[in-house]
């Protein structure tokens, strides 16, 4: 038996790579750690987390007492956990600085003391190579982090690096672009608006809605993932992008099309402070692995939106406990607020 | 509204300098881009497989239409025309001609061959009477000059076209690739020369007092783009940064970027007939609507026309 911790694998990219991991993978044991924060929720994992073949640990990636054991068990490592969201992040750096850089820290610090450990995969982001005006991203241009996301994603990147360089731990990074999908935050894009629509609530677009984004189906980043536990080459690093750039105003129309809404319910509202206006990623290295996205951008986001409207359970409880989504429900529908 | 079946915006006047950047733009989010130029312009660039270039007569209403029959475009950029430089003062009736004349017979071309696309057209912020406080979309018109008068009857065609269109007032713009017909880039092409030690340490000047709106012209191209996606067709928008900036301070910044030490010195030859002492636009219509606002620093686009200039005048880097 293979035995993969997953860190984070409560949150969004990593419950769907421990659903893909336990189905294609029947030699697999999958250990997910997660501290479960706002984002990382057992609801993820609600058909697969009492699995025969996984196990689900609560902590904190920064533990040592916690996160140490379980690096030093494992043969594979997917270290998703960290903090994601950019406006946050610029709200309050330090959770990011903690959890993205720190927690890297003690996992590799774990890993590089790990008889067994054969693969310690990193996941870093686009966003460490900034704003790109035009071509696409090389794994080897230099990075320009630009929020304290990213600079937080750019420093566990290259710390872990260092750990293949310094301690020949067996580091691969990833770096994939924006991930769409199932389970995915409903305070990131795609979600936000698109739950936001299904109840008539505005949606805030930010700026003129030109930024690009090349989104990736969170499908596609797992059999990445897996291919590169595999196939991959220590100490390298491998964009993975779904080769879909689309305009924040085209994603946004298109979202509410598939709601059966109009752009009546579009707000502009004034950018994030640096917002990159374009992410593009050149994913040659990774496609000579053998690995190209499957996913149709048209269809996967169907998908996405047929499975918000089938799974309200999921989302729901999140809208209904923020405080904004809250006030502005209730003024719109009064006491049908549950 | 129909949607055409491709999905390739069209870029009338592509060679020019706030085309070229559209089309540069519109190449990061298109596969393929439809670019016209005047046959007697600029020469085309080449080598870009995506851009379907198109030599075009603006006056050819029949050549126009087979061409937008057969292209579709989702959008038309109608940046074509005779530009605010030295040939429109001295034959307003050619202004006329291409910058009116030639948006009719565009139009005209649009509604019977491609009807469905959306169209942007390039006015001008000249068509506004002279006024000291920040330009609104309704304040009273009254071109000054030539070319003002020509934009201004480019956009009462254009307002009265059956085709739906998004009408534009862009104020000054600057960045790479500007004619040296305009201060700005006139300001840096001399520096660079001067620095590649072509031209004598004396930089030539006009009126340093007036002021000017001055926006990045990839920001200009950005609006664009963004009165494509969100304006109304009928309605007309400022392009503008909402900042008036002294030409004099203008050049002091780039002074401050030369790499050598520059004279300066006011030529009566560089002083235009009506120079108005500021043109300052308000683009509180564009930004509401569309959410743009101009973003980059002037300082940035200084630097960035300094820099193509030296690689213009063959100045080491």
């Amino acid at each position: 038996m293979v035995d993969v911790l997953v860190t984070g694998g409560a949150g969004f990219i990593g419950s769907n790579f421990v659903r893909y991991a336990l189905g294609r993978h029947p030699d697999w044991r999958v250990t997910t750690l997660d501290k479960l924060t706002y984002a990382g929720r057992l609801e993820n994992l609600h058909d697969v987390k009492d699995h025969p073949r996984h196990t689900f640990v609560r902590g904190d990636v920064a533990d040592a007492t916690i996160a140490g054991p379980l690096v030093r068990a494992a043969d594979v490592v997917v270290h998703f956990a960290a903090e994601t969201h950019v406006d946050r992040s610029i709200m309050s750096a330090g959770e990011f600085i903690k959890t993205d850089v720190f927690g890297t820290f003690v996992l590799l610090e774990a890993a590089r003391q790990s008889t067994k450990l054969r693969r310690f995969i990193q996941i870093s982001t686009d966003e460490v190579y900034g704003s790109v005006a035009e071509g696409s991203s090389r794994e080897t241009d230099e990075l320009k982090p630009r929020n304290p996301y990213s600079a937080s994603k750019a420093g566990a990147d290259r710390l872990a690096y260092s750990y293949f360089a310094t301690y020949e731990v067996p580091v691969i990074i990833t770096r994939a672009s924006n991930n769409y999908g199932p389970y995915q935050y409903p305070e990131k894009v795609i979600p936000l608006f698109l739950t936001n629509a299904l109840d008539e609530i505005p949606v805030p677009l930010y700026g003129d809605g030109l930024q690009v984004r090349d989104w990736l189906h969170v499908d596609d980043h797992c059999r990445a993932v897996d291919l590169l536990i595999e196939a991959g080459t220590s100490g390298e690093v491998y964009n993975i992008g779904g080769g879909n750039h689309v305009r924040n105003v085209d994603l946004t129309r298109q979202i509410l099309l598939l709601a059966g809404k109009t752009d009546a319910l579009i707000r502009h509202v004034p950018d994030r402070q640096g917002h990159d206006r374009r992410y593009s990623l050149d994913t040659a290295k990774l496609q000579r692995l053998g690995w190209t996205p499957a996913a149709c951008f048209d269809k996967g986001l169907a998908q996405t939106v047929a499975w918000y409207r089938d799974n309200q359970w999921w989302w729901r409880p999140i809208k209904d406990a923020d405080p904004a989504y809250r006030s502005y429900y209730s003024s719109q529908y009064g006491n049908r607020l549950p | 509204m129909k949607t055409p079946a491709r999905n390739v915006p069209l870029v009338t006047g592509a060679t020019g300098f706030a085309g070229s950047h559209l089309l540069d733009r519109l190449l990061t989010t298109h596969p393929a881009v439809a670019a016209w130029s005047n046959a007697s312009g600029r020469p085309v660039p080449s080598g870009d497989g995506r851009v379907e270039w198109l030599a075009a007569d603006l006056l050819d209403q029949p050549g126009l239409e087979r061409s937008l029959g057969v292209l579709q475009p989702s959008v038309i950029y109608h940046l074509a025309g005779l530009p605010h430089v030295g040939e429109a003062w001295k034959n307003g009736g050619r202004a006329l001609e291409v910058n009116a004349l030639g948006t009719h017979r565009l139009l005209e071309a649009v509604e019977r061959a491609s009807p469905a696309s959306r169209v942007v057209v390039a006015g001008s912020a000249l068509v506004y009477r002279q006024s000291d406080r920040p330009l609104r979309e309704g304040d009273p018109l009254g071109p000054s000059d030539p070319y003002g008068i020509s934009k201004l009857a480019q956009e009462m065609v254009a307002e009265r076209a059956a085709t739906p269109v998004v009408l534009t007032r862009p104020f000054n713009h600057a960045g790479p690739r500007q004619s040296e017909g305009f201060v700005t880039s006139s300001f840096a092409k001399q520096i660079a020369e001067i620095e590649a030690g072509v031209r004598e340490p004396l930089l030539l000047v006009g009126n340093l007092d007036a002021r000017r709106d001055i926006t990045d012209v990839r920001d200009t191209a950005r609006a664009y783009e963004a009165l494509a996606a969100w304006g109304r067709p009928g309605h007309v928008y400022n392009i503008c940064s909402g900042v008036a900036y002294r030409v004099g301070d203008v050049l002091e910044r780039l002074l401050g970027l030369a790499r050598v030490k520059v004279d300066v010195r006011q030529d009566a030859a560089r002083l235009r007939p009506s120079d108005n002492p500021i043109v300052l636009g308000d683009p509180g219509r564009v930004k509401g609507e569309t959410g743009w606002s101009a973003e980059i620093p002037i300082d940035t686009t200084l630097a960035d026309l300094l820099a193509w200039w030296r690689t213009q005048v063959g100045a080491p880097q």
